[in-house]
């Protein structure tokens, strides 16, 4: 077997294991926060109470419980909502997640299109005025956090010009300002990750042979230095896009958006379990699932690290 | 005769570390920017000592008026000098990103530097960590510390008689949860890195010539890596300053009156458009610093390269 095939099919089967110790950490960790789901809003009768309880399988063993969640795991079954009466977690992340995975997906697209670009424009003349001004302007979005830009960019765009719809998911164009906002942030630390780590590539040995092979600049820079200064880029990006694309509370919360980000700070506040649970399950396989596709990027582009 | 450019000489020293400084002081720019952070953190941390104002104390006749010959800045909803405010909230939002940052760095660097040096199976173990502890709901995280830590030490606190003590533990659980999150992509990306320069030639040869893992690590690695690492470090702290807010926000960390720049700017943009001097100011303060800080970590990359002379 090629060694790099082998590399990815062993590190896709060491996701099973680092799942299995999230779901069962989350289990844990969720039934240490105080207070139940039903010890909210409205004040239940002890018989009440106890009827919730059973309903759901609350009143059961701790162990009992764990069983069962896992055997319902397996199954892809996040088990019923307890504050979306009626909905199952399946049926409420099948809802929210395709829309915080769209917005996750266009934000990203800005971070690597702005960030990407800025930071390899400035990396190519350091401390000239080009790179200056490009690195300022990939700071706007640190400098104005996404609580701040949101506002904003509705004020301007939205209420004083009129172009876009203030809140909402409806038309293409409720995309651009909720796209732009989350992506520039991630733009700032890409582009900063990727000017430093190209200025250090620039110096090492292999590049100057490159070059003394009578390469021209630009392949030099294209080929020989941005392929090896992506790498902390890749080993940054895929964690962040895993977060941006499972949801982005303050953004869905500024714009009104109808995703898993908001689902999942309310499931914190009222305990409900299964939704936190599935949350978190939902980022986990997205997570592991984009840190292997970076692995087998890295290793790809420096296959010298698989032969130690 | 020929004298000896000091800059290519330095380069052959016995520690990398030599001359960083001496290259550090003729990145003009980044100079500039160092008086600049020096000077925003001696205002926070003496400013308040001099100013009429406490930044507590609440004017509620005044109310929020925009700046005037009185407050400079003007004031807030609850009629408290904005400037005084702003100074208090950079001691807490400086110490807070230089505080969690360092910690970040001394875990991240150190978790990374081992598992991608080590490679094989202790890397998998490490980095499969990692990505349990990163997909793990660090909200809950959050309010569990807060109700499992906070709340019985600050009640054991307070029944010992050392109240004025909670404060203080409150900014260390804080520093704790902000710490705990965002080491693990510093980890990553050295890691990444480590595991690519692991495959070049200098380190290659330093394993022949027989060189400890440790020395390899902190003589060659290290200075390798601290270009990456400083910037990291600069994108960590706006990010860590901002976390506080956010913590803070969910009851654990800096509790009012104290308030932080995260704190003031979130207050401004909710009023930003009745009192926009409120955004403003906490707005320009945090960019202007960030600013700074960029180009101080860009002067300070530059320096510790250890090709650095090469490149010209």
């Amino acid at each position: 077997m090629p060694p790099l095939l082998r590399h990815a099919l062993i590190r896709l089967l060491e996701i099973v294991p680092v799942l299995w110790v999230v779901a069962t950490i989350t289990f844990l960790l969720a039934r240490c926060v105080p207070g139940g789901p039903f010890d909210r809003d409205h004040v239940l009768t002890p018989q009440a109470a106890a009827e919730n309880n059973a309903y759901y399988g609350l009143d059961q063993p701790l162990y009992v419980q764990y069983i069962q969640y896992l055997s319902n795991l397996l199954h892809g079954d996040l088990g019923p909502s307890y504050q979306h009466a009626g909905w199952t977690v399946n049926e409420l992340l099948a809802q929210k997640a395709p829309v915080s995975a769209e917005l996750g997906l266009w934000a990203s697209l800005v971070a690597m299109v702005v960030g990407l670009g800025v930071g390899a424009l400035a990396a190519m003349r350091p401390r000239s005025w080009s790179d200056y001004g490009l690195m300022s302007f990939a700071m706007v979005g640190i400098c104005l956090p996404t609580f701040v830009l949101g506002p904003i960019l509705i004020l301007l765009f939205g209420l004083k010009w009129n172009l876009v719809n203030v809140t909402g998911w409806f038309t293409a164009s409720d995309r651009i300002l909720p796209s732009l906002v989350l992506g520039l942030y991630y733009a700032a630390y890409l582009a900063r990750l990727l000017r430093g780590s190209m200025l250090e590539v620039r110096t090492q040995d292999f590049v100057r042979t490159a070059r003394a092979k009578g390469n021209s600049d630009r392949r030099v820079i294209l080929v020989h230095v941005l392929r090896n200064a992506l790498t902390p880029v890749i080993a940054y990006l895929a964690p962040t896009m895993a977060g941006l694309v499972t949801g982005s509370f303050v953004v869905e919360t500024v714009f009104q958006i109808p995703g898993i980000g908001r689902l999942f700070v309310e499931a914190v506040q009222v305990h409900e379990y299964p939704l936190l649970i599935g949350v978190t399950m939902l980022f986990a396989a997205v997570l592991l699932l984009f840190n292997w596709v970076a692995d087998l990027l890295m290793t790809a582009l420096n296959p010298k690290v698989l032969h130690d | 005769m020929i004298k000896p450019n000091p800059a290519t000489t330095s380069t052959h020293a016995s520690t990398p570390w030599g001359n960083a400084w001496r290259r550090f002081l003729t990145h003009r720019l980044a100079l500039v920017c160092l008086i600049f952070l020096g000077a925003v953190a001696l205002a926070c941390v003496f400013g308040p000592l001099f100013s009429s104002y406490a930044f507590a104390d609440q004017n509620l006749v005044l109310g929020p008026t925009p700046p005037s010959a009185a407050h400079w800045l003007g004031t807030d909803v609850l009629g408290r000098d904005e400037l005084a405010r702003l100074l208090v909230g950079g001691r807490v939002s400086l110490s807070v990103g230089l505080l969690a940052t360092s910690i970040v760095l001394i875990i991240g660097v150190s978790y990374g530097m081992v598992a991608g040096y080590a490679g094989g199976r202790l890397d998998r173990l490490m980095m499969r960590i990692v990505d349990i502890l990163y997909a793990l709901p660090f909200t809950v995280f959050i309010i569990l510390l807060m109700v499992l830590v906070n709340e019985p030490v600050q009640t054991a606190l307070t029944k010992m008689g050392h109240a004025n003590w909670a404060p203080k533990v409150q900014l260390g659980l804080l520093l704790l949860a902000i710490g705990a999150f965002e080491w693990l992509n510093m980890a990553r990306v050295i890691r990444a890195r480590t595991l690519e320069l692991k495959s070049l030639a200098f380190v290659e040869a330093a394993r022949a010539l027989g060189r400890r893992p440790g020395k390899i690590l902190w003589l060659h690695l290290l200075p390798n890596l601290a270009g990456l690492i400083v910037v990291y470090a600069t994108l960590c702290i706006p990010s860590v300053i901002l976390l506080e807010s956010f913590i803070s926000f969910l009851g654990l960390g800096v509790q009012a009156p104290l308030t932080s720049w995260g704190d003031l700017i979130k207050q401004g943009a909710d009023n930003m458009e009745e009192y926009p001097w409120l955004l403003l100011y906490p707005s320009i303060l945090f960019s202007l610093t960030l600013f700074a800080l960029n180009f101080v970590g860009d002067g300070l990359r530059d320096a510790l390269d250890p090709r650095a002379d090469k490149a010209r």
